[in-house]
């Protein structure tokens, strides 16, 4: 036998004469276990910089700029689906449907400058309900006994033009709140 | 069953001065400020029905165009103004309401802002707080009138 051969068959006894398996398996599992905890160590978290509280910066960026979110600025007082997800926009009624003339008036404020607008959440009526992104937000919103400041009723009814049944909502820009 | 409780612990009156600097703040801020300017009083208080040229929706919400001025002119008609359901309950303040009628007369009557007789505060106030019972019989009889006077 070679002389390697004997280093080797010793070194392989001796080892299993100093250790088991059981051994060598714990001893992995600690280590990878104490790897994983490192990061949760107080010197770790104390090492980082605080978050910030709030929505990060992606989804502020969703909130302006997505019309099929529900917390796109223009929705702030929505009740309804959100005719972006029918095929319409946050401005224009799905093709095929009607802008109810009658609607409701608010403001929402744009986080992506700061100014305050007028919304008018205009229903889009002649087919049945979309059913895709429903948003019920209700920022100022009013009781039903005060008809002209509530985002409950249905405009599609009680309008000549555009008859029921509702299918989306739209939230258009009228003008700047000044 | 809910009833009235037996005792009511009653909370000891606030006295009169307690309120002073609070009256006297407000008597100093003098008359309040606009919170909109009438253009964006009209879109959130009247445009969601009378749409953005005051004409509303033909037999179903009426159309301010041809009204409104000629309303204005007597007295029956101006208090009719003031306390049509909408124009009353809204919830404006006197002064931001008066501005408003004042705004709309002119930019949906065809009449100069000089042409017609502008409404105060204290008149809207006045009015405005008596309630209008009969609404459509009122309506119906100021129509009447006006189209008499033509």
């Amino acid at each position: 036998m070679s002389r390697f051969d004997r280093w080797m068959e010793e070194s392989a006894r001796s080892m299993a004469r100093r250790t088991s398996r059981r051994g060598v398996l714990g001893s992995l599992g600690a280590l990878l276990v104490g790897v994983g905890a490192l990061p949760l160590l107080p010197v770790a978290r104390g090492a980082e910089k605080p978050a910030k509280p709030g929505k990060s910066d992606a989804d502020h960026q969703d909130a302006t700029q997505d019309e099929t979110r529900c917390d796109y600025w223009r929705h702030c007082a929505i009740d309804g689906y959100l005719c972006g997800c029918c095929g319409g926009s946050a401005s224009a009624c799905p093709p095929g449907t009607v802008q109810s003339p009658v609607t409701w008036v608010g403001t929402c404020h744009n986080p992506a400058d700061g100014i305050d607008y007028v919304i008018s959440y205009n229903d889009c009526c002649g087919k049945s309900s979309c059913g895709r992104c429903l948003c019920n937000r209700n920022e100022r919103d009013m009781p039903l006994y005060v008809p002209f400041r509530s985002n409950d009723y249905d405009w599609c009814t009680g309008s000549s033009v555009a008859n029921i049944p509702y299918h989306c909502s739209t939230a258009r820009v009228l003008a700047r709140a000044t | 069953m809910h009833g009235r409780p037996d005792h009511i612990a009653r909370k000891s009156p606030a006295h009169p001065r307690r309120w002073l600097p609070v009256v006297g703040l407000t008597l100093l801020m003098g008359t309040p400020a606009l919170a909109y300017e009438p253009r964006i009083n009209y879109m959130l208080q009247c445009l969601g029905c009378h749409g953005p040229d005051g004409r509303g929706e033909p037999g179903r919400v009426p159309s301010i165009r041809s009204t409104l001025v000629p309303l204005s002119r007597f007295a029956a008609g101006r208090r009719y103004l003031l306390q049509v359901p909408g124009v009353a309950l809204s919830t404006l303040s006197d002064q931001d309401l008066a501005a408003l009628l004042d705004w709309m007369i002119p930019a949906f009557g065809g009449v100069e802002p000089g042409q017609f007789r502008a409404f105060t505060t204290a008149e809207v106030a006045r009015y405005r707080r008596q309630p209008l019972v009969e609404i459509s019989a009122t309506r119906a009889r100021l129509m009447r009138r006006l189209q008499a006077r033509q």
